[in-house]
Formats: C-alpha cells, sequence, structure tokens
C-alpha cells in the first residue's frame, strides 16, 4: 500500500514539475527556440475553368445537365451558370420548381433556382427560357467538379449549361438573397456590403423574378431593376422584363446585370433594387463582387436585330494576352406584332470572326402585346489564349426584323501579374521604417563608408499584365558578388546570386525598433519610375516578402525597404542585388540591377619618422641618410605598399629647388662616390611580405624612385605591426652644386 | 556586457587607455604616408697635379727650352659659382724666376728682363714663363684660361710667374676633373751664370 502511494506521490511531483516547466517557459518571455521553416506562400494566379454543355433530356428526376472537372488548384471558386431550358420536345408546358435548378459540387448544392423555371412547348413565343445561377465556393478543394442539375416535373424538357469557374479571383465576395416581394415603388431586392479596399471593382447581379399575381401579366420597366452603389445606378434592365401572369408558362424571368465600378471606395455597399408595374412579383438576386483583376466592359444601347447577322456590341480590348473569361449579359425583346425567333445559335459571343459561345436552343418571342415577348439571357466563354488586345462581339440574327437587343459585356482578364525590377536607390540606415540619407542617386551604384556598414535599398517592382492582388506573390531578394565582367548586369553574366538572410556576407539587417514587414514610412527620396504610380509596400529585415501593404495595380510600381548590412563582405568588393519570386523564378524583367560597393580595406600603416636627412653629402663617399624609415602595417588582408617621390616634379630624384636648381637623379644602379644617383634600398623580416625586387637591394645598389607610384612591398595575407626598413642612399657628382636638396617620398597602403 | 555600468572605474582605465595610446602614438596614419628626405651637398673643390717636378735638364743659348713633363692639374668643384685655379711662384722671393740660390745667386726673370706679363722667349735672351692649354677631359663647367697664359705650346710666347697669385684659369659652375696643362718654358743668355736653377710653383683652387 506504501508503495503504490509512493508511486502516486512520485508521478504526481514529476508531472506537476514537468507542467511547471513548460508554464514557466511560455510565460518566460525566452524567444522562440526553433523557427519553423515559414510556410511558402505560393503566388495566386487566377485562372478559370469552362463547361459549354449540351442540350440534355431533363427527367423528372435529379438529372445531370452539365459537369465540369476541373483541374484548378484549391482555394475560392466564383461560379456563373447561365441555364437554357426549352419544352419544345415535352410539346407541353413544364416545369422546373424552385429549388430544382441546382448548382452543385460533391453533392452539395452550392445555389438553386429561388423561383420556379417554366416553359411552355406547346405554345408559340413560350417554349424557351432562361436564367442564371451563381455561387462563391469559397476554400473549395483541388481538382473541383461542379455539375448543374436539373429535375422538371414532366418528361421531354431539354436544358443546358454553360459554366464558367474563376478559381482564386484576388478578392471577391459573394451574397445570395432571398425571395422579396418588389413594390410599384423601388424595393430592395438584396443589399452586400463587401469588405474589399478601395479599388476598381467588378460587380454582377443574378437576378430572378417570379410573377406570383393570378391577376394579370406584369413587368418591371426598363431601367427598373438596377444595380446601385448608394445612390448611383451602376446597370440596370435596358428592356422591360415582362412577366405571364402567373398561370402563364413565362411567369418567371432570369436576368444578369453586369457593372464596373471604376474607384470605388473600401467596403463599397451594392444593392439590387427593382419596382414592379403592379403587386405580385418576387424577385431574388446574388451578387458577386471581384476585385483585382484587370478588365473591360460594354454596355450597349438596344440594337435592332435583322434576319442577318447583327452586331450587338463589339468591346475592343487593350488586355494584354493571356487567359480571358467573357461574360456576356444579354436582354431581348420583340416589338412587332408577330411570332419572332431567334434560331439556336444565334445569338452569338464571338472572336476572330469565329463563333465561340451561343444559344443551344431557339428563343421565341411573343408578338409585341403578349407577356411573354421578352427574355434574360446571358453568354459565357473561356479564352485560354487570348492575344494581346483581343475583341469580343455579341452578334445576333432573327427569323424576322423586330427584335432588339442589347448586352452588357464584361471581359475578365486572367493574365499573370507581370513583374519588372524598375528602380532602386541606397540609403544610410535610420533605426526606423523611414530611411536616412541617400548614398548615392536613383539607380545608381553607392560605396559603403566603412567595413560593417548597414544600409537601405528601396527597389521599386513595376507591376504589368494585371494587378497583383494583396498578398498576391512572395518574393526574396538575392545579392551576387559582380563578376569578372564587372558589371551588375540584368542578364546576370558572371554572378552567382544567393539568397540574403541574416548570415550571409550582405546581410539582413535587424534594426532595434522597426519589426519586419511592417509598412515603410515613404521618403522624399525615394526612388520613381517615370510617372507610375507608387504602391508603398514593407520594411524587410527578413526575406521571403509579398505586397502585404496593398494591392498593385497593373501600371504601378511596388516598393519596398530592404534593411542590410555589410556582414564581413570582402572589402572594396562590389555586390548585386535582384529579387526573385519565393521559389527562385526570375521576374519577367531586370531593368536595373541594385550594386553596392563594400568600403575599402581599414589598413593602417605608420612610418617611424617623416624626415630623414643625408647631413652632408660628398662626391667622395656614398651615403645614407639618417634615420632608416620604418613602415609598420597592420592589414586584415592581402595589401600593397606603394612608393613614388617628388624629385623636381618631371624626375624623380634630390632636388635644389634653389637657383642653380639640380637634381640628383633617382634610377636602378649601384651608387658610387663622384656619379650622382640616389635611391632606396627595402627589407623586412616577414617573410610573407614580398619586397619587389626592384627595392630589395643591399650595399650600394638601390633601386630608383619613380614619379608614378610603384610596387614596394606586397603581401596575400594579412599582417599585424610588420615592418619593412626602407634604407635611403645618395652619391654626388662635382657637378652637383652645394646647397639644400630634399625629396618627398609617398608610400600608399591599400588593398590588394 | 555594460561594463560601462557594471564596472565604470574599469571602464575609465580602458577609455584612458585607449586615448593614451591614440594621442602619444607615432604619427598614426592610413592610406598614405610622406616622408621628407633632406640632405646638403657641401662645399667641395679639389685640385691635383700629374707630377710635383718637371726638369728642364740643361739648357744654353741656342734655344728655348721646355721642360719635361708638363704639368696637368686636374679641377673639380661643386660651388654654383665655380672655382679658380690659381698660380704662384717662388722665384728669388721677391720676383718670379728661375734662381740660382748657390753664390753667386742670379735669377733668370720671368717672363723677361723688367719682368712684363708675358714675354716671346728668344734663344740667348734671358726668360721664363709658363703656358697654359685645357683638354676636353672633365665635365660640368669648361675652364677658362688666364690669357696672361693662354699661348700657343707650339709658339715660344710664355707668361710671366710671379711671387703673387695669379688666376690660372676658372669655371663658372661645377666642374668636376676638368685639365689645365701647363709647359714651362726657357731661355738664357750668355750671360747667364752656369749652375743649378729651380723654382716652386703653387697651385691652388678657390670657389669664385
Amino acid at each position: 500500500m506504501s508503495l503504490i502511494f509512493n508511486k502516486i506521490i512520485n508521478k504526481f511531483i514529476r508531472y506537476t514539475i514537468i507542467i511547471l516547466i513548460i508554464f514557466s517557459w511560455i510565460f518566460s518571455g525566452f524567444p522562440q527556440i526553433f523557427n519553423f521553416p515559414p510556410k511558402i506562400k505560393e503566388a495566386k494566379a487566377a485562372t478559370s475553368a469552362f463547361l459549354d454543355g449540351a442540350a440534355v433530356t431533363i427527367g423528372t428526376t435529379e438529372t445531370t445537365i452539365g459537369s465540369l472537372a476541373t483541374n484548378l488548384p484549391a482555394g475560392d471558386n466564383l461560379i456563373i451558370v447561365v441555364f437554357q431550358f426549352d419544352a419544345t420536345q415535352a410539346a407541353a408546358v413544364r416545369t422546373i420548381s424552385a429549388g430544382n435548378l441546382r448548382l452543385k459540387r460533391a453533392g452539395v448544392t452550392l445555389a438553386s433556382n429561388e423561383f420556379l423555371i417554366r416553359a411552355d412547348g406547346a405554345t408559340a413565343g413560350k417554349k424557351q427560357v432562361a436564367t442564371m445561377l451563381v455561387y462563391r465556393d469559397a476554400g473549395a478543394p483541388a481538382n473541383p467538379t461542379y455539375e448543374v442539375t436539373a429535375q422538371a416535373d414532366g418528361a421531354g424538357s431539354q436544358g443546358e449549361v454553360k459554366i464558367l469557374v474563376i478559381n482564386n479571383p484576388p478578392a471577391s465576395s459573394f451574397a445570395d438573397g432571398v425571395s422579396v416581394p418588389i413594390g410599384t415603388t423601388e424595393t430592395t431586392i438584396l443589399t452586400h456590403s463587401p469588405n474589399l479596399p478601395a479599388g476598381d471593382n467588378i460587380v454582377i447581379a443574378i437576378f430572378q423574378a417570379d410573377n406570383t399575381s393570378t391577376a394579370g401579366s406584369r413587368n418591371i420597366s426598363a431601367g427598373n431593376l438596377k444595380l446601385k452603389r448608394g445612390t448611383q445606378v451602376l446597370s440596370s434592365n435596358q428592356n422591360a422584363i415582362v412577366l405571364e401572369i402567373a398561370s402563364g408558362a413565362i411567369r418567371s424571368m432570369g436576368y444578369m446585370l453586369i457593372a464596373r465600378d471604376v474607384g470605388a471606395p473600401a467596403n463599397p455597399t451594392y444593392t439590387v433594387t427593382a419596382s414592379a408595374s403592379a403587386a405580385g412579383v418576387n424577385g431574388e438576386a446574388k451578387i458577386i463582387v471581384l476585385q483585382g483583376l484587370n478588365s473591360e466592359f460594354l454596355d450597349t444601347p438596344n440594337v435592332s436585330i435583322g434576319t442577318s447577322e447583327t452586331i450587338i456590341g463589339t468591346l475592343n480590348t487593350t488586355l494584354p494576352a493571356g487567359e480571358n473569361v467573357i461574360i456576356a449579359g444579354i436582354d431581348t425583346i420583340n416589338t412587332v406584332n408577330a411570332v419572332r425567333t431567334i434560331n439556336a445559335g444565334n445569338i452569338r459571343l464571338k472572336t476572330g470572326g469565329v463563333t465561340q459561345s451561343s444559344n443551344q436552343f431557339n428563343f421565341e418571342y411573343g408578338a409585341s402585346g403578349s407577356s411573354f415577348r421578352m427574355r434574360g439571357f446571358g453568354l459565357l466563354w473561356r479564352h485560354p489564349s487570348a492575344p494581346a488586345n483581343a475583341s469580343y462581339q455579341v452578334t445576333a440574327l432573327a427569323s424576322g426584323t423586330g427584335i432588339n437587343g442589347e448586352t452588357k459585356l464584361l471581359v475578365i482578364s486572367l493574365a499573370m501579374p507581370t513583374f519588372t525590377q524598375s528602380a532602386y536607390r541606397f540609403f544610410n540606415n535610420l533605426d526606423s521604417t523611414d530611411v536616412g540619407t541617400p548614398l548615392a542617386a536613383q539607380d545608381t551604384p553607392a560605396t559603403l563608408s566603412s567595413p560593417g556598414a548597414a544600409f537601405r535599398l528601396r527597389m521599386l517592382l513595376h507591376i504589368g499584365g494585371n494587378q497583383l492582388a494583396i498578398n498576391g506573390q512572395e518574393f526574396k531578394l538575392q545579392f551576387a558578388q559582380r563578376g569578372a565582367d564587372n558589371l551588375c548586369d540584368t542578364g546576370f553574366s558572371g554572378e552567382t546570386y544567393v539568397d540574403v538572410t541574416t548570415s550571409t556576407v550582405i546581410a539582413y539587417n535587424d534594426n532595434p525598433t522597426p519589426a519586419d514587414g511592417v509598412a515603410l514610412t515613404a521618403n522624399v527620396n525615394d526612388p520613381t519610375h517615370g510617372a507610375d504610380t507608387i504602391v508603398n509596400q514593407t520594411y524587410e529585415e527578413l526575406n521571403n516578402f509579398t505586397n502585404s501593404v496593398a494591392a498593385i495595380p497593373s501600371g504601378q510600381d511596388g516598393k519596398w525597404d530592404f534593411s542590410l548590412k555589410d556582414n564581413g563582405a570582402s572589402a572594396n568588393t562590389t555586390y548585386c542585388f535582384r529579387i526573385v519570386k519565393s521559389d527562385g523564378t526570375l521576374l519577367d524583367s531586370y531593368l536595373v540591377i541594385p550594386q553596392i560597393t563594400t568600403a575599402a580595406l581599414s589598413i593602417s600603416c605608420s612610418v617611424s619618422a617623416t624626415t630623414t636627412n643625408f647631413s652632408d653629402l660628398s662626391p667622395s663617399s656614398v651615403s645614407t641618410s639618417s634615420p632608416n624609415i620604418n613602415l609598420t602595417i597592420t592589414s586584415p588582408a592581402g595589401f600593397q605598399v606603394t612608393i613614388n617621390d617628388a624629385g623636381n616634379g618631371s624626375n624623380p630624384g634630390l632636388y635644389k629647388s634653389t637657383a642653380p636648381s639640380y637634381l640628383i637623379p633617382s634610377a636602378d644602379l649601384l651608387l658610387t662616390a663622384g656619379s650622382d644617383g640616389y635611391g632606396i634600398q627595402a627589407t623586412t623580416t616577414n617573410p610573407s611580405i614580398n619586397i619587389n625586387p626592384k627595392y630589395n637591394k643591399s650595399g650600394n645598389n638601390v633601386g630608383g624612385l619613380t614619379l608614378t607610384p610603384q610596387v614596394l612591398a606586397t603581401s596575400s595575407i594579412a599582417v599585424s605591426n610588420q615592418v619593412i626598413t626602407i634604407i635611403h642612399k645618395a652619391a654626388v657628382s662635382f657637378l652637383a652644386p652645394a646647397g639644400s636638396y630634399s625629396d618627398t617620398i609617398t608610400y600608399s597602403c591599400s588593398a590588394l | 556586457m555594460d561594463i560601462y555600468r557594471e564596472k565604470p572605474v574599469i571602464f575609465i582605465f580602458l577609455l584612458g587607455l585607449f586615448f593614451s595610446f591614440y594621442l602619444f602614438s607615432p604619427e598614426y596614419l592610413s592610406g598614405q604616408q610622406v616622408v621628407n628626405v633632406t640632405a646638403t651637398v657641401a662645399t667641395s673643390i679639389t685640385c691635383t697635379v700629374s707630377t710635383s717636378t718637371t726638369a728642364f735638364g740643361t739648357i744654353d743659348t741656342s734655344n728655348v727650352f721646355t721642360s719635361i713633363p708638363n704639368v696637368t692639374t686636374t679641377i673639380s668643384c661643386n660651388p654654383a659659382s665655380g672655382c679658380t685655379l690659381s698660380v704662384r711662384d717662388q722665384g728669388d722671393g721677391t720676383n718670379g724666376g728661375l734662381y740660382k740660390s748657390t753664390s753667386p745667386t742670379h735669377l733668370i726673370p720671368s717672363p723677361a728682363a723688367g719682368f712684363p706679363p708675358t714675354a716671346n722667349l728668344s734663344a740667348g735672351t734671358e726668360g721664363y714663363g709658363i703656358q697654359a692649354a685645357t683638354t676636353t677631359a672633365g665635365s660640368g663647367s669648361t675652364l677658362s684660361l688666364n690669357p696672361r697664359y693662354n699661348h700657343s705650346f707650339s709658339g715660344n710666347t710664355v707668361g710671366g710667374l710671379t711671387t703673387t697669385t695669379i688666376p690660372l684659369a676658372s669655371s663658372s659652375a661645377p666642374t668636376a676633373n676638368r685639365e689645365v696643362v701647363v709647359r714651362h718654358k726657357a731661355a738664357i743668355s750668355g750671360l747667364t751664370l752656369a749652375g743649378s736653377y729651380s723654382d716652386t710653383i703653387t697651385y691652388s683652387c678657390t670657389s669664385n
């Protein structure tokens, strides 16, 4: 019993101690002991998938109309569906009840029709109708399959879908409304306030109306279905949305409103409103908002559709080459007192003269006085490899004149942003998100003033092609010692770049105050890139970095501030910098390559005396000046010492500057008494210091001095307080006039 | 370690040591060092003669005689203004000439009776003097001869020697190893006493 008790006590103590240690560590403020590798942030490149379905007979049980198996990466997907319903085969009224047109993923319904969808295959002008669905599938897995299913109340009807999926748009939001009774005054159908930064927004509102009135038809007059931001109408119906009496087939209608809200404020509020001709109409809307993608938009007036192909609208874009998605909202209405038909394939979305997307089934329109004379519709397409400045058209042709058509044509570029290293400037360091004084002009190499100096590099990346969404791409800074070609060239010839870390010879510098990744503080001396707008980003003390402050629209430049230092780099050595994507991929282009040169080597040289004197020179002897000069050198690396003298300014030697002037010339020679001559001998006891043989002489042999520097000694390794002794010798002839002579010898110590 | 907080005395000591070293160390330079070299070239004048004796041998009235060998003086000097080679004669102590100091004494006057500056010696007439010429040897400033002695060796015109110092040749600037060759000539008359004659000629170099 006692043994068991002791075990329990011991176990309790052990666990208590462990817990105490753990909690002590947690709350101690000790630094993190292991830095887990940061998650590599992949570039969020928007892409898309598209299905242009075929006619499918809709059964009375759930029938797949179309299935789009994508190979999209995981992320947020925006799905737009245009569904055309045709009851011709059934030759009877067929209805898809509310909720029975379904957009699904993995068996789960994402979106469905709010109201019934009905067509009358037996009555001219009522045989076809269309509706649309949209949904934002946030956090979708990779390779999702989206399917659209429908279930009718009887056999024989047909359906067809076009499904467009936009994967990982930089920013988006979605709202799905509920059925709202539409009054005869402006009624809000849906309000959506996306949490988005200010920018250019694309807004797509899918509207479905259903007339529940048994008293008669209803309509929403032209312009009375509105997509608004605040009081500003961004888009509206071109033609009246006409709805049959509740017992009629064409009692419900889908309609697509599209707007491009340029310069929208942050967190805008969008509303869909409508007013009907009389009570009984219910409305429902779904809104998606996209931001961060280049787009162009065309909202046309009504165009009379002829019996030959008629252009409703042409949108000549200036978008970059790459992937485009095209969304066309189309509304058509018959204005003549006769049934009109637009046959299958005759409402067309075209590019390059080729039809890319069209209506699967005929559209029949009742006569102008009927309540089934109007249709809302849409066409979708994905242009995977669009050329730059692609042009898109919506066209139509009808069985007879009298149909007016209108389109809202939206083209969204999903082209990847392009990145160009466009400008830079070096600054002195500050313990701040601001920088010190410039070290050099913009795009100009700089030199550090001292070994180990900290400095700042502010660099611009120009964004082309498409907007770089916030946090849209991770980058890293690399450096390389300049190659033998002495060029920090944009082709990187001769350079081997490596990532800048905190331990590389050019390293990130940890300033005490600012933290890595915080927003930089703009400086009046910051680099610019032409007239491009600069989008300030972050102060960086570590790789990687991204545009975490704000999105960078195409045509603008992001600016980053790198805190760096000479971390034991070679003296007087030039290093080049470049930004690459975090996976090491090069940017699309480099206009400039920053280069900085480390401070020259700190070599100390001292001389034992600054004068030496020959006293009396006589033709009778070779003289040695006194004292000899000891040159003491300390160098942390290889060095060289050079020597030159002043002579008479034209030639080296001992010079008598007073009249009559005279120069005892200096040359390599064996001095002899009675002959003019002057030079030096150099010696050292350090075997690692190599004395130039010219001066490594003894006896009366001397090396001649020169006006231009000559190498006196070199060393390939560091030395400390090593001495080179200089002996000065001279001889004179009788021709050297008596008097005072002098010379100035300059010793220069520098890095090899 | 915050030594200036924790060990203020040590810190102040080290600080003082540093500044002491810095302030009292030899000139500490990096980059360029300059050393001035100075020299004084002293005044130097040398004259050397090729021989200390020259002899006429036995002379008579039949010719004008030349002593053998000629005497060459080599001059080097470095004063900026040059230097001068001068000549002074012993003679009889009063006048220049070849002197028979044994009794009966006699002086062959230089250059001739009456001691004119120059004389053209002729056989049978007493006279004695020197001719001087320069060579191409040496360097530096050339020597200029005193006209008194600048006479052709092939002739018999000589300059008279005196017991006072007379310039023989001079340079106007430093000169090295320049040479002056002196030829001694003499003639006697029938009255010239037989016997041994001698003279001492002293050459000296001085700065101009």
